[in-house]
């Protein structure tokens, strides 16, 4: 007899959710103890150690959505699908997370919330095309055609990301560039924070975006029951 | 009875007036005040807009931003988890039961034939 496979949470979302536990206090240490206050805009710089790797996160993300879709226009498998939803919806969160957290440093370093700034415009662009994209598969239960538009759209978004990274390369901006090699750097000891805080946003992004992934194919399962139901005729006599 | 509710509403009629009546706005609660001192700043505030001179230096506590900051993400990132964790429970449930309900469906059709 086949062994059913319990649909709960597998050994590598047990290992990375272990590894945030025991990466997260140390991550929290290297930023509030062991990395010094910046000079010149004081303890609210420490907002840079959430805020950049939250953006490097939403990359990851957004590329996972981005590769999975194109796989998905090839193959028609479902499960890319799957993948590159939940790669959206995790990329979209943490695109809110730096587009909430970097107005409240802007408001101290620049004196405003928000400013046109390239680096900012692309990636609210950016924002608002994943953002289009849960909202295009949120009507009803999407649909095959539903599902290529989506996909589409989602190698549109990601088109925009080097538009984000180059931006304040290309179009001099406001933003600040310390970590693209254009400014004047970190200092040793912030460099050991952000690194930490680094792989303490990779191993969360990929564990999200597993557990996420993990309830989409679950959804899915639960489309084909119903569906196989329906045709067989078997729900049409239930309460 | 008809006389409490004519009560009533007499009651009702006096308390609108008298709150129509009492003098709106912070001004004038301070000019109502004994003695009728009213703070000019505040009391200008309401009727001109001035532009500043020099340069306006507003002092934002970093610590504040900061703190601001942290909670939100860690506010969003719990939202999240627990949405897919309902999410999750949710469709759990709904195959179950799809999957007993379609178990007994296939039971009583078997039962049927038989007696047929």
């Amino acid at each position: 007899m086949k062994k059913e496979r319990k649909p709960g949470l597998s050994k590598t979302v047990f290992a990375l959710s272990l590894f945030c536990s025991l990466v997260l206090p140390l991550s929290l240490y290297a930023i509030f103890v062991y990395a010094p206050i910046e000079k010149s805009m004081g303890v609210v710089q420490k907002i840079f150690y959430f805020h950049v790797p939250s953006a490097y996160a939403m990359y990851i993300a957004f590329i996972s959505c981005a590769v999975c879709s194109s796989v998905y226009l090839v193959k028609r498998e479902p499960r890319w699908d799957a993948v590159s939803a939940a790669s959206a919806e995790v990329g979209a969160l943490f695109c809110i997370m730096v587009l909430m957290t970097g107005p409240l440093w802007a408001r101290k370093a620049w004196g405003v919330y928000w400013t046109w700034d390239p680096r900012l415009t692309t990636t609210l662009l950016t924002g608002l095309i994943f953002f289009s994209y849960l909202v295009l598969r949120s009507f009803g239960e999407a649909g095959e055609v539903e599902r290529r538009f989506a996909a589409g759209l989602a190698i549109l978004g990601a088109l925009n990301l080097p538009l984000i990274h180059y931006s304040v390369q290309r179009w001099r901006g406001t933003h600040p560039s310390v970590i693209t090699g254009q400014g004047g750097g970190l200092d040793a000891r912030m460099l050991v924070a952000l690194s930490i805080a680094f792989i303490f946003f990779s191993a969360l992004v990929i564990l999200l975006i597993l557990v996420r992934t993990h309830t989409e194919l679950m959804r899915q399962r639960l489309r084909t029951i119903e569906a196989e139901a329906t045709d067989r005729g078997l729900l049409e006599n239930l309460p | 009875m008809k006389l409490l509710y004519k009560f009533i509403y007499l009651f009702q009629i006096v308390t609108l007036f008298c709150t129509l009546l009492q003098p709106a706005g912070p001004a004038a609660a301070q000019s109502a005040q004994p003695g009728g001192q009213i703070d000019e700043r505040n009391e200008r505030r309401f009727r001109v807009f001035e532009a500043v001179e020099g340069m306006q230096v507003e002092e934002v506590s970093g610590a504040k931003l900061l703190l601001v900051a942290y909670t939100i993400f860690w506010l969003l990132l719990f939202v999240y988890i627990i949405r897919i964790a309902r999410l999750q429970a949710k469709t759990r449930g709904e195959i179950e039961r799809l999957q007993k309900m379609l178990a007994s469906v296939q039971e009583r059709r078997v039962e049927e034939d038989q007696r047929e």
